[in-house]
C-alpha cells in the first residue's frame, strides 16, 4: 500500500478502528498516519477558544420567562370569547378554509409500497404504508374518510416514532377512499372523532394546521 | 460523550426542573454554540440558534428527554441550525442571486506566521467551511466533539458505515487544501 493508498484505504480502516496490518510496515503509510493526526488535531483546535455571549444564560431565562407569562389574549374571558366565536364562524365556512397542500408539506409524506420500500409520490393503493415526518413542537391527524384513524404525537408510541426532535407516523392504508393528512403545530391539542371536529378544535385554540388530501385506490 | 446532569431534588423532594436545566446549559451550553458555528459558519446566527436549543429543551424537560441528553439536545440544535442554512441560502437565492459566499479567514498576522498549529488550525477552519455542510457536520462531531459514528448514526439518521467512509473520505481533502493554503492558494 502506498502513501496515497494509505489515504484511500488505510483512514477508513483507522475510523472503523481497524487495524492495519500494512501500515506496521510501511514506513511512508506511517508518515501519512502522523499527518492525519496531526490534521485530527487541528480539527479538535478549531473554535476551540470561541467566546460566546457570556450574558446567554440569562436570555434564555427572560426568552423562557417571556414564554411563561400569559398574554391577554389567553386570559379566561377572552379566549373564551374568542374560542366561541371562531368555532361559530368555523363551523360555517369549514368547507372554504381548507387550506391547499404546501410544497413543503408535500415533502413531509411519504407512500411506501407494501414489501418492496419503493416510494412512490401522490398514488397510494391499499396495503401500501404511509409515512408523515414532522416536529416534537406538532402532532399528526389521519383521517379516513373524515373518520380518525391515526394520532401522533411526542409520547405516543402506536405507529408513532420520535427520534432526536422529529416525529414520523406509520399508517397501513388498509382501505380505499379518502384521506385528510394533517400536520398541526401544537402537540397539545386533542384531535375529534371526524375531520371537520378536530379541525374546528384547531381553529377555535387559533393553532394553524395543514391539510394534505389523498386518494387510496 | 458528556457527564448526565442528574436532577437535584427541590424543596419538595422532587427532582427540580430549573436546576436540572442549569446543568445542562453549563454543561452543553459551549459545546453547542461551537457545534452549532460549525454548520451556520456565523456566530450571531449560533448564538441565536443555541437560545433556541434551550428554549425548547426547557418546554420539553418535563417530558423526561433528558435521559440522553447529548443525542437530545445535539439533535435539537442540527435541525435549528440546517433550518437556519436553508434560510440563509434561500434568502441569497431570492434577494442575491448569488451563492452564498461563507466567510473567509483573513490571512493570518505575521506575528503569528510562526505558530504552525495555530496557522494549521486557522487554515482547517478555513478548509472545513469549503466541504460540504452533511459533511463537515460529520466530521466536526466526531473529530471536535468526540462523538462516536453510533451516536452521531441516531443523531443524523444515517447509518454509521456511511458516515465513517464521509469522514474518511473527508481528511485527505482536507489535507490537499490545507496544503494548497501552506503554499498561498485558495
Amino acid at each position: 500500500m502506498s502513501c496515497e493508498l494509505y489515504w484511500e484505504h488505510g483512514v477508513l480502516l483507522d475510523e472503523q478502528g481497524a487495524r492495519d496490518e500494512h501500515r506496521a510496515t510501511c514506513l511512508d503509510c506511517q508518515r501519512a498516519h502522523t499527518e492525519r493526526n496531526a490534521l485530527i488535531a487541528a480539527i479538535a483546535e478549531v473554535d476551540a477558544e470561541l467566546v460566546g455571549d457570556p450574558q446567554w444564560q440569562d436570555r434564555v431565562w427572560a426568552a423562557i420567562a417571556r414564554d411563561a407569562t400569559p398574554r391577554w389574549w389567553t386570559r379566561p374571558y377572552v379566549s373564551g370569547l374568542s374560542a366561541a366565536a371562531a368555532a361559530a364562524a368555523i363551523w360555517l365556512a369549514l368547507p372554504l378554509l381548507r387550506p391547499e397542500p404546501s410544497t413543503a408539506f408535500a415533502e413531509r409524506l411519504d407512500v411506501e409500497r407494501a414489501g418492496s420500500g419503493a416510494r412512490r409520490g401522490d398514488t397510494p393503493t391499499t396495503g401500501d404504508i404511509l409515512h408523515v415526518r414532522a416536529s416534537w413542537a406538532e402532532q399528526v391527524w389521519i383521517f379516513a374518510d373524515d373518520q380518525l384513524v391515526a394520532h401522533c404525537r411526542v409520547g405516543d408510541t402506536e405507529g408513532c416514532a420520535h427520534r432526536a426532535g422529529e416525529l414520523r407516523a406509520d399508517l397501513q392504508l388498509r382501505a380505499a377512499g379518502r384521506y385528510q393528512v394533517v400536520i398541526v403545530a401544537s402537540p397539545a391539542i386533542e384531535p375529534g372523532p371526524t375531520y371537520d371536529k378536530s379541525l374546528a378544535a384547531a381553529v377555535a385554540r387559533g393553532v394553524s394546521y395543514e391539510v394534505k388530501p389523498l386518494v387510496v385506490r | 460523550m458528556g457527564k448526565k446532569p442528574v436532577a437535584r431534588p427541590g424543596p419538595d423532594g422532587a427532582p427540580d426542573r430549573d436546576a436540572l436545566f442549569r446543568e445542562l446549559m453549563d454543561a452543553y451550553g459551549d459545546k453547542l454554540l461551537r457545534y452549532i458555528k460549525s454548520v451556520t459558519r456565523d456566530l450571531d446566527e449560533a448564538e441565536d440558534v443555541r437560545q433556541q436549543v434551550f428554549l425548547e429543551a426547557y418546554r420539553d424537560l418535563g417530558n423526561g428527554l433528558a435521559n440522553d441528553p447529548t443525542n437530545w439536545l445535539f439533535g435539537i440544535a442540527r435541525h435549528r441550525a440546517l433550518d437556519k442554512v436553508k434560510a440563509r441560502n434561500r434568502w441569497s437565492w431570492r434577494f442575491k442571486n448569488d451563492p452564498t459566499d461563507e466567510p473567509v479567514d483573513p490571512e493570518p498576522p505575521a506575528a503569528e506566521r510562526g505558530h504552525d498549529r495555530k496557522i494549521i488550525s486557522r487554515f482547517m477552519k478555513h478548509c472545513l467551511g469549503k466541504l460540504a455542510v452533511s459533511t463537515r457536520e460529520a466530521v466536526v462531531l466526531r473529530h471536535q466533539q468526540g462523538m462516536r459514528f453510533e451516536e452521531i448514526a441516531a443523531m443524523t439518521g444515517e447509518q454509521a458505515g456511511t458516515l465513517q467512509r464521509r469522514v474518511a473520505r473527508a481528511i485527505p481533502v482536507l489535507q490537499k487544501c490545507i496544503a494548497l493554503k501552506m503554499k498561498g492558494g485558495l
